[in-house]
């Protein structure tokens, strides 16, 4: 008998829990207690459960949805040739660069995930694949390949793997699809054969059935003191005003920035120089920032910023680092523009890695007149040794640059009848405005 | 009160209240239908207004689509090789392409879902019905194909017979994944086309419903100058986006049939998307 009861009582108490599970059910479907449930994180958690079993919306933060490539890794110039000659190249919009480099981006990933070893081809034979049907990539500044790959989502097997690049060619080669590159260290053409068939991409290609550009070594003698792979357009896209201005007066997070650097923000006490300086020491590590917009890390331990936990860290580490920490620091407060990957050196003698990055908007880079880069880092055995962040916001006018810049026939005339070298249209930053000017890269 | 009384209270108050909470859940349910009702017939009579009639065996309650991410598993992608080409030999070509070869043929698979089989001839033999022989096949390869006739094409050209048929997933058409069979001289040869991925890794909220969407095609007619009378067919699907290789989203999207052609419409935002599905 005792225990008949005690059953009784057992299946009364689970009757209690199930009934109130289902009034909480119920009383969400209805939202007559969302307020009072939303008030108690624990009776939150507990409706959020009854949310799931009744079939209603995901908590917030459930939905993540797929994610797109680097931005840092994205080319300045695409030319897109079909088959029927026809060259269509995308300068100067960043939004119509990203829209196209997305049509070929898991291509080019492909290209360089199954490429073979690089073999070195006549200028000529990379020229004729610069015209032939295919899609040419101008990074502007140097990609490491492997490091491009990666951000591709790919892995490189091949000698190539060593190999820098700023110009990218998929080519057509029959049915199949090569790779071909011009490699900074000896400035040689190199090919590789690709898993890739032609088809992969040809149906994209004939899409951009409109003709509006040529390289200037297609005009043969007219432009022979010219850098060769200067696109030409027939003609200049809109580029408009910009602002430029220094966010550091409206505050940056500087906590988060302590945070990102692994400055222990409680030990590292700011202490403010009569010029308005902010300085964080924290052992052997220090950080200034300036009122102008510039700040400085330097570390001289064995502490602190490390890449990885080795002590040392190969190119591909240290860009990822390098850009992880531009886009949470100046990234966060550059407005328009974007900090974009410009650059790695590596000295031999001193084992140090130094690397760039700049400002770009709307596919211009922006050149600070004071030559000071947007984030310039030096790695050394895996440390972070010097970083180098230069805050400024960019914003547009609403307006189109008046009067408009050179068009880019007349650039290129221009830069023949001085010498000759690569026209380069950018923004370029004095500090108090932002004009466009052609430079000479 | 002893326990066991206290117990008894608690039951009778918590069944009242379900009681009470599952009255104002049936009556919203009722409202619900009411105005859901309410605004399908002003749906349809601001379609009239402009000239523009809902066919009858249009569904406009059917289900709004979601967004999903998708990712390739190449243990199930191999599964499904071995399925068509039976024992395999893969060969990992870089870039996430594969290469499956076996004694009755061949396979590549991309990271982009596209793929392609070449088949040695008397292997899978085309019987009487080429389509029914193509979608049991697809079925066979882990892809759904459409569940109606609408989005099978069949065409013979120089003795061979050609199948195309659209993909599905999850109950929705996918537009833009479709799948060729070729047979030649009553055997399977070749078969190419693209395919969804095999693991979801999240979902997004629901996109707009049929409603929204015929207004919005209401407004697409009037800004872009289209003459359409007649309505047929409103169908959800999606189309998949690769955003990196071995991961796709699929987006919703809305096929409308009307008199004067075909029309897609983006399921979140309600624009037209460029006619290249279908």
């Amino acid at each position: 008998m005792p225990n008949r009861k005690k059953l009784i009582e057992a299946v009364k108490s689970l009757f209690i829990v199930l009934l109130l599970i289902s009034a909480l059910i119920l009383g969400n479907k209805t939202d007559l207690f969302s307020h009072f449930l939303s008030s108690s994180a624990v009776i939150a958690g507990v409706a959020d459960f009854a949310k799931l079993i009744g079939g209603g919306q995901p908590a917030p933060g459930d939905a993540a949805l797929g994610g797109d490539y680097s931005p840092a890794a994205m080319p300045r110039f695409i030319m897109m040739n079909s088959q029927n000659g026809l060259s269509y190249c995308i300068k100067y919009n960043r939004e119509l660069l990203a829209d196209t480099y997305r049509q070929f981006s898991v291509e080019l990933g492909e290209a360089l995930g199954s490429s073979g070893e690089p073999v070195m081809v006549p200028m000529r034979e990379w020229e004729a694949a610069l015209v032939g049907p295919g899609v040419f990539f101008d990074f502007l500044y140097e990609q490491p390949l492997d490091v491009l790959s990666g951000w591709l989502g790919m892995y490189i097997d091949s000698a190539a793997k060593d190999h820098t690049a700023r110009y990218i060619c998929l080519a057509r080669d029959g049915d199949n699809l090569d790779l071909y590159y011009i490699r900074e260290k000896d400035h040689a053409a190199y090919k590789c054969d690709t898993a890739l068939s032609y088809g992969s991409i040809s149906s994209k290609l004939e899409s951009y059935s409109l003709d509006n550009s040529s390289f200037a070594f297609e005009f043969s003698e007219d432009y022979d003191l010219l850098d060769p792979y200067f696109i030409i357009l027939n003609q200049l896209p809109e580029v408009y005003e910009l602002t430029a201005g220094n966010p550091l007066y409206a505050g940056i997070d500087e906590e988060g920035l302590l945070g990102l650097l692994n400055i222990n923000s409680i030990v590292a006490i700011p202490y403010t120089e009569p010029d308005g300086t902010k300085v964080y020491v924290d052992g052997d590590v220090t950080l200034r920032v300036y009122p102008s917009g510039i700040a400085v890390f330097r570390q001289s331990g064995e502490e602190g910023l490390k890449i990885g936990t080795s002590n040392s860290a190969s190119s591909s580490e240290v860009v990822e680092k390098a850009y992880s920490i531009a886009a949470e620091s100046i990234g966060k407060y550059c407005g328009a523009a974007e900090p974009c990957f410009t650059g790695i050196t590596y000295n031999a003698e001193t084992e140090i890695f130094t690397i760039t990055f700049d400002y770009s908007l709307n596919g211009l880079p922006i050149k600070r007149t004071d030559g000071l880069h947007a984030l310039e880092m030096q790695v050394k055995n895996g440390i972070v040794t010097n970083l180098s962040l230069n805050y400024r916001e960019y914003g547009f006018t609403g307006s189109i640059l008046s009067p408009s810049p050179l068009p880019e026939k007349q650039a290129a005339v221009l830069v023949q009848a001085k010498g000759g070298g690569e026209p380069l249209l950018v923004y370029e930053d004095s500090g108090s405005s932002v004009s466009v000017s052609w430079l000479i890269n | 009160m002893d326990k066991a009384k206290i117990k008894n209270f608690i039951i009778i108050i918590l069944l009242l209240v379900n009681m009470f909470l599952l009255a104002i859940v049936l009556m919203d349910i009722n409202e619900a239908k009411a105005a859901g009702k309410q605004a399908e017939l002003s749906v349809i009579s601001i379609l009239d207004q402009n000239g523009i009639r809902l066919d009858e065996s249009v569904d406009i309650s059917t289900d709004t689509p979601g967004t999903y991410v998708l990712r390739r598993d190449l243990d199930e992608e191999k599964k499904l090789v071995r399925k068509i080409l039976g024992r395999t030999y893969i060969e990992d070509m870089g870039g996430n392409i594969y290469y499956y070869r076996s004694e009755t043929g061949q396979a590549s698979y991309r990271g982009t879902g596209e793929f392609d089989y070449l088949l040695d001839a008397g292997e899978i033999l085309m019987g009487n019905d080429a389509v029914r022989t193509a979608k049991k096949i697809l079925s066979k390869m882990g892809v759904n194909p459409a569940m109606n006739n609408d989005f099978v094409e069949v065409s013979e050209i120089n003795g061979s017979t050609s199948v195309v048929l659209t993909c599905s997933w999850n109950g929705s058409y996918v537009f833009d994944n479709k799948v060729s069979f070729l047979f030649s001289n009553d055997s399977l040869i070749l078969i190419s086309g693209r395919r969804v991925f095999d693991s979801q890794i999240s979902s997004g909220d629901p996109s707009l419903d049929a409603l929204t969407i015929l207004m919005r095609f209401l407004d697409l007619v009037k800004t872009e100058g289209h003459v359409s009378s007649v309505i047929s067919g409103l169908t959800p699907g999606y189309v998949m986006n690769v955003t990196s290789s071995s991961v796709s989203e699929l987006m919703p999207v809305w096929r409308i049939e009307t008199d004067s052609g075909v029309y897609f419409l983006d399921g979140i935002t309600g624009e037209a998307v460029a006619n290249t599905i279908n």
